[in-house]
């Protein structure tokens, strides 16, 4: 999350229109699933990544290994999807076992379906990928706020997000002190060492929290956080345009 | 301007951080509260704007008594900034700008007014840089100065800052003890919460000694830090400019390093 987050904030899209840019992403992504054709699917993955490393400019290099990385975990999940039961061996087997009270195996059709799927996840996930790489969290946030999204709700977001980094730095710093006095030389002295930081920061959280609100209190803050933004962004109609285009394109194939 | 009459705190606990605490904290004033560890210095400060409240005793700002009702406490608050040790648990927005931007919206100012307090504040504490910078991108020492930005974009006329300086560089503390001292010139008061008896001897016009939750000395440094039992009793050694003045028999002593090197 941390290295998502940087990438957005350096990438040159960071200038642009998040509103445009949720569009994009948000819109694409009902594409890929309304319409659930695997050339769609493949043609929403190429104008992502293009998008990405053409216009953005995030490395490609960066772009493929998070693709990489979140596809592994998607085809792991998929295993299981591979093997159709049905009640007798199907035509288009192409191998099983009879199993009582029926047949066990992968088919054709099974193949394709899976196919299918995966390159829908796959493009859903980019486009997903596309919005994180692209469009840091504090433009997202305030987006929610100029559109009205419930104040609740935006608070809760602001205060999680700001309470990650947060602790992952708490984290990261009680992890450094367990190792430097040698916390996890072996594995049970690690697993002792991790139970007792998992314990710590949760105290520590609460902590944090009541200083948090202490500081919150001190400089007059009411029931929630006041709206603030003037970073002006320039509008993305390249990015409005292709969309358009892909949706046309989708519809007539 | 602010006035503790007899105040005396006691944690929900039981335990009693503060006995009976007399101060005048005047107007145009550079401040310095030095005490040993739990000796009630953060306690203290956080009566001064109201967070805790006395359990007998009286705060008054400018002659008022301090009503502790919701209205009473804003307008306090807003009079009495206050900047907390830890820059890290005191910064909530995702933005350097929308945090310094927190407390003059809080105060219900237009967007202009609120930019340009923005931007004034910035430039002071040279963050003008950072401004688009989320807050977990910082470092602690540009951390410090942005809960310092926050604070002194609502105007207060008190400003209480606990260890403002222990994460800064010795050039970031020059710049933000100069910007105290234009504070101080405009009328109002700093207050800076330290251990360090080198800087408040050299940088306050006052100091208060705070030691097992009471007011043990309150006075000019030259005579704070000339009162052998008083450095007995913290376990202090006299500040080192201090120190020379008078074995070199300086009167009046040194006030700092530059004033002592200029006088050898």
């Amino acid at each position: 999350m941390n290295v998502l987050d940087r990438i957005a904030n350096q990438s040159r899209a960071v200038g642009y229109s998040p509103a445009h840019k949720v569009l994009f992403a948000l819109g694409l992504l009902f594409v890929v699933i309304g319409f659930d054709k695997i050339p769609v699917s493949i043609a929403a993955f190429l104008i992502v990544t293009l998008f990405t490393v053409g216009w953005a400019r995030v490395s490609a290099a960066t772009w493929f290994k998070i693709m990489l990385a979140q596809s592994t975990f998607l085809g792991l999940s998929l295993i299981a999807l591979l093997f159709t039961t049905t009640a007798s061996q199907p035509a288009d087997a192409l191998w099983g076992v009879a199993m009582w009270p029926g047949w066990v195996g992968v088919t054709e059709s099974g193949l394709w379906f899976l196919g299918e799927l995966f390159l829908r996840s796959v493009a859903a996930v980019a486009c997903l990928n596309f919005l994180a790489v692209t469009t840091p969290m504090h433009d997202l946030i305030r987006l929610a706020q100029r559109y009205k999204a419930p104040e609740l709700l935006i608070d809760l977001i602001l205060l999680t997000y700001r309470f990650i980094w947060s602790l992952y730095e708490t984290l990261q710093s009680m992890r450094t002190a367990q190792q430097s006095r040698l916390g996890y030389s072996s594995f049970k002295v690690g697993l002792r060492s991790a139970a007792q930081l998992g314990a710590r920061l949760f105290i520590r959280t609460y902590q944090r929290m009541d200083a948090l609100n202490t500081s919150w209190e001190a400089r007059l803050g009411g029931t929630s956080m006041p709206i603030w933004h003037t970073r002006t962004h320039q509008a993305a109609y390249s990015l409005l345009v292709t969309l358009a285009g892909m949706i046309v394109l989708a519809a007539l194939i | 301007m602010l006035q503790l009459d007899n105040i005396t705190f006691d944690y929900p606990d039981g335990t009693t951080a503060l006995r009976n605490i007399n101060l005048t904290l005047d107007a145009g004033k550079k401040i310095a509260i030095v005490g040993p560890n739990g000796s009630g210095k953060s306690t203290l400060m956080r009566q001064l704007n109201g967070i805790l409240q006395p359990t007998s005793g009286t705060l008054s700002y400018k002659g008022q008594a301090v009503d502790y009702s919701r209205k009473g406490l804003q307008a306090l608050r807003q009079s009495v900034g206050l900047v907390f040790q830890s820059a890290e648990d005191q910064l909530f927005a995702t933005t350097v700008e929308e945090d310094i931007a927190f407390g003059p919206l809080n105060l219900g100012l237009d967007r202009a007014d609120v930019k340009a307090r923005i931007a004034t504040v910035a430039d002071a504490l040279g963050i003008e840089a950072l401004l688009a910078r989320p807050i977990h991108a910082l470092s602690g020492g540009q951390k410090m100065r942005v809960a310092i930005a926050g604070v002194l974009a609502m105007h207060p006329q008190l400003i209480v800052a606990d260890e403002p300086l222990a994460s800064l560089d010795m050039a970031i503390q020059q710049q933000v003890l100069n910007l105290f001292d234009a504070l101080v010139q405009d009328g109002r008061t700093v207050i800076i919460v330290t251990h360090d008896l080198d800087q408040a001897y050299a940088w306050a016009d006052e100091v208060i000694v705070l030691a097992d939750g009471e007011v043990q000395q309150q006075g000019a440094p030259e005579a704070v830090f000339a009162d052998q039992a008083i450095l007995d009793l913290c376990g202090w050694e006299k500040p080192w400019v201090l120190a020379v003045s008078q074995q070199m028999g300086l009167t009046p002593a040194a006030k700092s390093r530059a004033d002592l090197l200029a006088r050898l």
